[in-house]
């Protein structure tokens, strides 16, 4: 197994922020680090080449820089790329994950690389495979068997299990597994020891949402150019556009062009989250054309744009609910629509 | 003090016969008698038996409740009360079981409906890949496909193949009421000790309206405060299952023997008190209703005098909010939690796992993400219908589809240890 190693200007000996300017270039065999990682994949794989640049140069020039260190890298053909590890430094780890993800690109090889939980780069390069370091360099001794162990699984091309039990940090995938012991008794186990004041570890870390501010409040509505948007899967009858009745991979825009009112009858609901009889009976109370055209009558908004937009939001997968979301406001903005009745179920 | 005899009798093989009887794990069924059990309402027009074991090339579709028969051997009330007796406090004296038999539901409605009321498919793969998911996939089954008769509506149809499922498994249990049962169980929680904190399990329903329902003591739970139950009346099956969302639906024989419950008991005076259940309507219509539901959990908690609570939920969106709600209410009560929930995430399970979330919830197990998609290769048989309801996609062939169509998959996916990891 063929293995490359990736270095910044001090890691290779090379001198520290005065040699930060080192262009790329290729040595064979180990350098530096090179050897504790050597010694830790022991006989079944060999470093062939490591390739060295300046970290200064690297982040100044990267679209310049990242083609040629990725060619030096190729020129070894390599099984598998480590690179670092960065540990704490920042404009290394952002040189380790522009490498790592190059040679996936574009050299199709697996790659590993290290680095502090705190480096930009983790954040930056979260799909890559990343092992957790200390902050300096004092963590070199720890780290490679981790790396050496990845390497070589990834060189023979077997499965790797979970963040945890690999010692990786989380690509951002979470995987179905079968463990012992019911959900139930789990967390179970997980309150007793809560109560015995033992340490825990949730099974599942809560996630992070993107805040949405409120927008400022609309100027001057008798002004404004009105669209309804909704994903209540109101839609006419016989689904013209087959609209999912979950995770809807679709929106629509359909015309409501003269209608003073939506009739019953000629609307459908294929969202099967909510009772649809109100809005069966009268389409108007989940898109209200006729209140909106009443209002526009009393000059109360300036117009209504005569088509509505709707997907549904029943089990809605939330990046694509997002990408819908984008999709219908750019739509709404070439229309020189200024305000949406959003209605929701 | 309560104290419940259940008696279990594991069926290993089941087969039609001349008359209902047990002997050594067999179990004989007569085809007639369960047949006038089901008609002799008329709301029911017409049934078809079959048996399906696991293992089976079978695919059933249109599956409603599941049942785990039960009947009451000796002591006061009745095994399903409100629906098989008067809704008489069950959970003493000796209850039969069929163990690892379950009387199933299958059929379709006869009027047609939208939005909720829609029939939403939950299938049963008796083998294959989808089999280490279905509910129902690893128990020996007595298929009930029912056609309606003279019905007012779907919800009174609904009402009459309930009732007569319930009196089949009454039936079928009821046949080993003068037998010794292999495996005797006592369910007694017992004086509590002193030294062991004291554990209250909040197990937490859907009841969104018809079709999305659970029934405690023969009655909708909708209109229902949260409330105390003790846990051998759950045994008794005092909660009855009717939320046909088919893949988020807790069916009745899980409500009886919910993992919850089990383990519970398992540690009851070994390594806490088993102080309990609270049941709990979820699904509220708004945040009032679900910041009153969650208030009142916590105070019934307090007054149970809990250490700590077990939170389990019966999917999905909307009562996701409530079962945080109630984590929050709990903890802010001072009263430690430890959860269960099932995740989102996409196809890949690259997306948020979870739709809502409140800080308190710091102990968390999950059952594992219902929206990876499963491949199912074509199957020799079909029972319930030639097409899946809502993708109107022959059934027979091969499928792609996310696991929350499989039926009861997010309290198998409890059931069966199922978990997700990150990568």
């Amino acid at each position: 197994m063929r293995i490359v190693h990736y270095l910044n200007q001090f890691f290779a000996g090379m001198g520290g922020e005065d040699k930060a300017d080192t262009p790329p270039q290729a040595m064979p065999g180990v350098i530096g680090p090179g050897r504790a990682l050597q010694q830790a994949l022991g006989s079944e794989a060999e470093i062939v080449g490591t390739v060295v640049c300046g970290d200064g140069l690297f982040a100044d020039r990267m679209e310049q820089t990242a083609p040629e260190v990725l060619k030096l890298i190729g020129s070894f053909a390599p099984d598998v790329v480590v690179a670092g590890p960065a540990f704490n430094a920042g404009r290394y780890g952002l040189a380790c994950g522009r490498v790592c993800a190059d040679v996936i690109q574009h050299l199709g090889k697996p790659t590993v690389t290290g680095m502090f939980k705190e480096n930009a780069a983790v954040e930056l390069y979260r799909e890559l495979l990343i092992v957790p370091t200390a902050a300096t360099a004092l963590g070199m001794k720890e780290v490679m068997p981790v790396i050496a162990r990845l390497v070589l699984k990834l060189g023979k091309g077997e499965p790797l299990g979970s963040a945890s039990a690999e010692g990786y940090f989380p690509r951002g995938r979470r995987i179905n597994e079968r463990v012992e012991g019911s959900a139930s008794s789990r967390a179970l186990e997980l309150l007793l020891a809560r109560l015995r004041r033992q340490s825990f570890t949730t099974e599942l870390q809560l996630p992070k949402y993107e805040k949405v501010a409120p927008p400022a409040a609309v100027a001057d509505l008798s002004r404004t150019r009105l669209a309804i948007v909704t994903e209540s899967g109101l839609v006419p009858l016989g689904n013209p556009g087959r609209l999912e009745w979950v995770r809807a991979s679709k929106w629509f825009k359909y015309s409501i062009g003269g209608k003073k009112r939506l009739n019953p009858g000629e609307y459908e609901v294929i969202h099967s989250g909510y009772d649809a009889a109100h809005t069966l009976a009268d389409p108007n109370r989940m898109v209200p054309v006729d209140a909106v055209r009443e209002l526009v009558q009393r000059g109360e908004i300036g117009e209504l744009l005569e088509a509505y937009y709707v997907t549904c939001g029943n089990h809605g997968v939330l990046s694509q609910m997002a990408q819908h979301a984008r999709e219908i406001a750019a739509d709404l903005l070439a229309q020189e629509v200024g305000a949406a009745l959003l209605v929701a179920t | 003090m309560t104290r419940l005899e259940m008696g279990s009798f594991t069926i290993r093989a089941a087969r039609f016969g001349k008359q209902t009887e047990y002997q050594d794990g067999n179990l004989t069924i007569d085809r007639d008698a369960v047949r006038n059990l089901i008609l002799q309402d008329p709301r029911v027009k017409e049934v078809k038996l079959d048996l399906i074991f696991p293992g089976e090339s079978v695919r059933v579709i249109r599956v409603l409740d599941s049942i785990e028969p039960l009947a009451k051997v000796s002591g006061p009330s009745c095994a399903f009360p409100g629906f098989n007796g008067p809704p008489h406090t069950c959970g003493s004296g000796r209850t039969h079981r069929l163990e690892g038999f379950t009387v199933v539901e299958v059929t379709d409605f006869p009027f047609p409906a939208s939005g909720v009321q829609a029939f939403e498919e939950g299938i049963i793969e008796m083998s294959g890949p989808g089999a280490a998911y279905s509910g129902c996939s690893d128990r020996f089954n007595l298929l009930l496909q029912m056609t309606p008769g003279a019905v007012s509506t779907n919800i009174d149809y609904d009402d009459a193949l309930r009732r007569a499922a319930l009196r089949v498994a009454d039936h079928l249990a009821g046949a080993t009421r003068e037998l010794t049962p292999p495996k005797l169980e006592t369910f007694d929680l017992g004086e509590g000790k002193a030294d062991l904190p004291r554990i209250v399990w909040v197990h937490l329903v859907r009841a969104q309206g018809p079709m999305v329902q659970t029934y405690v003591y023969g009655h909708e739970i909708s209109g229902s405060l949260p409330t105390i139950l003790h846990p051998n009346e759950l045994l008794d099956g005092a909660v009855v299952g009717a939320n046909y969302k088919t893949g988020s639906k807790t069916p009745t024989f899980r409500h009886c023997r919910h993992p919850s419950l089990v383990n519970l008991y398992e540690r009851n005076g070994k390594e806490l008190n088993f102080g309990g259940v609270i049941i709990a309507r979820g699904h509220h219509e708004n945040e009032f209703l679900k910041e009153r539901s969650g208030q009142f959990v916590a105070k019934l908690a307090k007054m149970l005098g809990a250490d700590g609570a077990l939170c389990t939920y019966e999917a999905t969106g909307n009562t996701h909010v409530d079962f945080m709600l109630i984590v929050q209410a709990l903890e802010r009560e001072g009263i430690p939690t430890g959860i269960v929930v099932h995740e989102y995430g996409g196809p890949e399970g690259k997306d948020v796992p979870l739709l809502d979330f409140v800080p308190e919830a710091v102990a968390i197990a999950t059952s594992g993400g219902i929206d990876r998609r499963l491949n199912l290769p074509p199957v020799d048989r079909v029972i319930g219908g030639t097409h899946l309801a809502h993708r109107g996609e022959p059934a027979q062939g091969e499928l792609d589809l996310p696991l929350q169509e499989l039926y009861a998959v997010t309290a198998e996916m409890n059931v069966r240890g199922i978990t997700a990891k990150e990568y």
